[in-house]
């Protein structure tokens, strides 16, 4: 029992180290940031109509075109297409400027736990099933 | 069994009596293979009809409560005839509907709208017609629930008639369309025209027809079609156990023809191939390729000229692929790669090694422009490899490319591959010619033997050398990180040893000074030909040699703090020396999110400044920077400046 | 009886848990990456007004180069 405890302690301890800052004040990170930021203007309307919603491993997907009229669709899927693009390199530039290239996939699922907490109501987002709701 | 029933209930009705008939006929269960009808009732009052069916089940849809009125029956020996009738299906609108049957021949006309109307006609020889006017898929939809979702709109027009033997119809659609319930596949306004016929021999129906597009908008996420006046042509069979397609043409204007063929059960396609022998690729890429590439977030991409290809399917997936392009092009984000006057022919077969060649005119990155060279590739399974090495013609040169082998594996991790290359001696001058660079004399020459590609990372083992100014620079830990994403970026260490400053400072008309520098950059990160960050150090190199610095060149240094220390030198004796003797020369710039933190000769900080040049000799002069942050753009532009103000200095 | 066997089961699920636990928390910085998260996802998308302008302004900070003879 008290070996567990040791180990247990001995776990927090290193958790506790390990908790300082990520460095996300790189150029590429910034640049990204600045594209994802001037394509938000045209990516917001989208989500408040329903078109447009956040997965859990911090993308962004279709969720239903049908809120977009048929002509803008395609339009609409560049848009995801290039987010995603986007928010793909920042989640893999983060992992890589911090010297852990393997962190990208749990980045990518912090910040979409995070896009989703931010999400505003009536967008569309997904539950840690995958599932689809509305916030 | 059917018209069996039907023979009984006009038996039933007319008789012999020949004043108006009241009449009542209660039938518990009535079955057919299509159709079950249970607690039919029929009740016929001084010349109306009203036949109620508890349930009806029909095409594996049920009803419940079916009301058919007639607001005038005739039944007369040989013939009746339901006038004005309605029919009401629970939850729908009632449809107005006349009915007649004489002999064996049955005449069915239903109105389910205003300006809509079907009409039926069977013959007792089996002759059956359907003329449509404005028909809407609302009682198409009420057969076939699973339509429904699919929100179908649209009017068809038309005929279609046929017996055991043959049948035909022409039929047109307009103002159709449709959407799947998760809007993924969805069309607007759809014009469609429709022929076909067929002919029966033993068992099997021989099918051809035609089909034209006329207007309107098809969409398949992630590609949106517009209607331009595609025909299609078809011809075929079909038989109890499954289909043939001999030929299918599809002429897409503008684009080309694309031929279809295939074969297969009613549950599966078994065989299929398909030709577009001579395709618009600009057509091509707009219409198709950049939609599914973009909406992946993959560059843009331009393609042009003509080009055919193949594929065959077989029961277990994709047999074989060909490709021939024919003078095509390829411009990617908007020049960042080009290609032009590809041609040739490329092969892939399951399970089989293939080899084939292409030709490539030209190929450009950025200004760098290669000549035209032939690439021998061989493709196996999931593999891409070269089979002979690669002579790339680039400014009066050659870089060889000793082999490449991309693999493709399905999943995240997209493309792996390995490419080994040389760029044989070049010439300086022509490479900064063509890149719009100053003049330079030397040359470059690379050795890269594994550059290895994975995870959206290449690595490039090995070192590319340039000697220029007399000196060695070379290239080492070379890596290119995200080449095809938004952000592509160049990672390498520089060291540069004994560089002629004389040659440096002419050839960037920075005044003039001699002597010999080593530099070297380390963890130089470049993005659209900017650095990013580098951890930079220069010294002079060590050496007995002169060491000169022209009055232009203080100038040029001091001017990249802002001017005004120039006036020291213009105001004092010094202004009457043309150059001045150095001991020493260091700079270093660590480059850090657009800040230069700065620094001079290692261990010659003073009164926390730092020196640039260290004076020596008769006259000295000794150059003290002391801002150590500075920002890199404004420093580069400072540094243009000096140079483009290259006129020689003023001396009074 | 009933409480050794709880205090065995506690043991059991602990030693279970542990090894995950410690991978989890040596190896990615959970709380510091979604304190990155939210900075980033708060600039792109505007939630708060941002304060990181950590560039020095041009022309501030060029070098102030002095020439002694």
């Amino acid at each position: 029992m008290k070996k567990w405890l040791m180990l247990g302690l001995l776990a927090l301890g290193l958790a506790a180290q390990a908790q300082g800052n990520l460095e996300v004040d790189t150029p590429v990170i910034n640049s990204l940031k600045s594209s994802m930021q001037s394509r938000f203007a045209q990516l917001e309307p989208l989500f408040s109509a329903g078109a447009l919603g956040l997965t859990r491993d911090g993308k962004v997907e279709v969720h239903d075109p049908a809120a977009i009229p048929l002509a803008q669709r395609p339009v609409a899927n560049n848009l995801v297409g290039a987010e995603n693009r986007d928010r793909a390199a920042l989640y893999r530039e983060i992992a890589r400027a911090n010297q852990h290239p393997e962190w990208e996939a749990d980045i990518a699922r912090t910040f979409g736990r995070r896009w989703i907490e931010k999400a505003r109501p009536g967008w569309w987002v997904q539950d840690d099933n995958g599932q689809w709701k509305k916030k | 069994m059917w018209l069996a029933g039907g023979i009984l209930l006009a038996g039933a009705a007319y008789g012999e009596n020949p004043e108006p008939l009241d009449l009542q006929l209660q039938l518990a269960r009535l079955e057919h293979p299509f159709v079950v009808i249970e607690a039919l009732q029929l009740q016929v009052h001084e010349g109306q009809g009203e036949l109620q069916i508890g349930s009806l089940a029909l095409l594996g849809q049920r009803w419940n409560r079916v009301r058919l009125q007639c607001g005038q029956l005739d039944l007369t020996p040989g013939r009746w005839r339901c006038h004005q009738g309605r029919l009401q299906l629970p939850g729908q609108a009632a449809i107005a509907l006349e009915l007649e049957q004489q002999g064996g021949d049955w005449w069915l006309r239903l109105q389910p709208g205003a300006d809509e109307m079907w009409r039926f006609r069977y013959q007792a020889n089996g002759r059956t017609q359907l003329s449509l006017h404005n028909a809407s898929p609302r009682l198409l939809t009420t057969l076939l629930p699973s339509w429904r979702a699919k929100a179908l709109q649209g009017r068809l027009n038309g005929e279609l008639e046929g017996d055991a033997h043959r049948f035909k119809a022409r039929l047109s659609l307009s103002q159709a369309g449709y959407s799947s319930p998760d809007g993924r596949q969805a069309a607007e306004a759809l014009q469609l025209q429709f022929e076909i016929q067929g002919r029966r021999q033993a068992q099997v129906w021989q099918v051809q027809g035609s089909a034209r597009w006329s207007a309107g908008l098809l969409y398949q996420e992630p590609v949106l079609l517009e209607a331009a006046n595609q025909r299609l042509r078809f011809a075929g069979r079909v038989d109890g156990r499954g289909w043939k397609l001999d030929e299918a043409v599809l002429d897409w204007p503008r684009l080309g023809e694309i031929e279809a063929q295939g074969q297969g059960s009613w549950q599966a396609l078994e065989a299929g191939q398909l030709r577009l022998p001579d395709l618009d690729l600009q057509t091509l890429g707009e219409v198709l390729l950049r939609p599914w590439l973009e909406s992946r977030g993959l560059p843009r991409m331009a393609l042009s000229g003509r080009g055919g290809a193949a594929l065959k399917w077989q029961g277990s997936g994709l047999q074989q692929i060909s490709l021939e392009p024919r003078g095509a092009g390829l411009v990617v984000d908007s020049g960042r790669l080009a290609l032009e006057g590809l041609s040739g022919r490329l092969e892939w077969q399951r399970d089989q090694v293939r080899e084939g060649e292409l030709r490539l005119e030209r190929l450009a990155l950025g200004r760098l422009e290669t000549g035209a060279f032939r690439v021998p590739l061989r493709l196996q399974g999931r593999e891409l490899a070269l089979r002979q090495a690669l002579h790339i013609p680039l400014l009066e040169t050659q870089v060889v490319v000793d082999h490449f082998k991309f693999t493709y594996l399905p999943g995240p991790g997209d493309w792996q591959g390995r490419l080994g290359l040389s760029v044989q001696p070049l010439a300086l001058e022509a490479l900064t010619r063509a890149l719009d660079l100053p003049t330079m004399t030397g040359r470059l020459s690379a050795n890269l033997p594994a550059i290895h590609y994975a995870r959206g990372e290449a690595s490039l083992e090995g070192d590319l050398v340039i000697q220029v100014f007399d000196g060695n620079l070379s290239c080492t830990e070379l890596r290119l990180i995200d080449p095809f994403g938004p952000m592509p970026r160049i990672l390498a260490d520089v060291t540069a040893r004994h560089l002629d400053l004389g040659q440096m400072t002419q050839t960037f008309s920075f005044g003039q000074m001699t002597g010999f520098i080593d530099a070297d950059l380390r963890q130089l990160e470049i993005a659209q030909w900017r650095p990013l960050a580098f951890d930079a150090r220069i010294v002079s190199s060590p050496g007995s040699y002169p060491r000169r610095i022209s009055q232009k060149a203080v100038e040029n240094i001091t001017a990249l703090g802002g001017g005004g220390a120039m006036a020291a030198v213009q105001g004092s004796f010094l202004r009457f020396f043309q150059d001045f003797g150095y001991r020493r020369i260091g700079l270093s710039c660590r480059l850090e999110n657009g800040v230069c933190h700065m620094g001079g000769i290692a261990g010659e900080d003073r009164n926390g400044g730092y020196a640039i040049v260290e004076g020596g000799g008769i006259p000295a002069l000794t150059v003290i920077g002391y801002n150590r942050n500075v920002d890199w753009n404004e420093l580069v532009s400072r540094l243009q400046a000096a140079i483009r103000s290259s006129a020689p200095p003023v001396i009074k | 009886m009933h409480k050794t066997l709880a205090v065995r089961m506690f043991i059991l699920i602990l030693a279970g848990l542990l090894p995950a636990c410690v991978t989890i928390n040596i190896y990615f910085p959970a709380a510091a990456a979604e304190k990155a998260a939210d900075r980033i996802i708060d600039e792109v998308w505007q939630l708060q007004q941002s304060s990181s302008q950590a560039l020095p302004e041009p022309g501030s900070s060029h070098p102030q180069n002095k020439v002694t003879p």
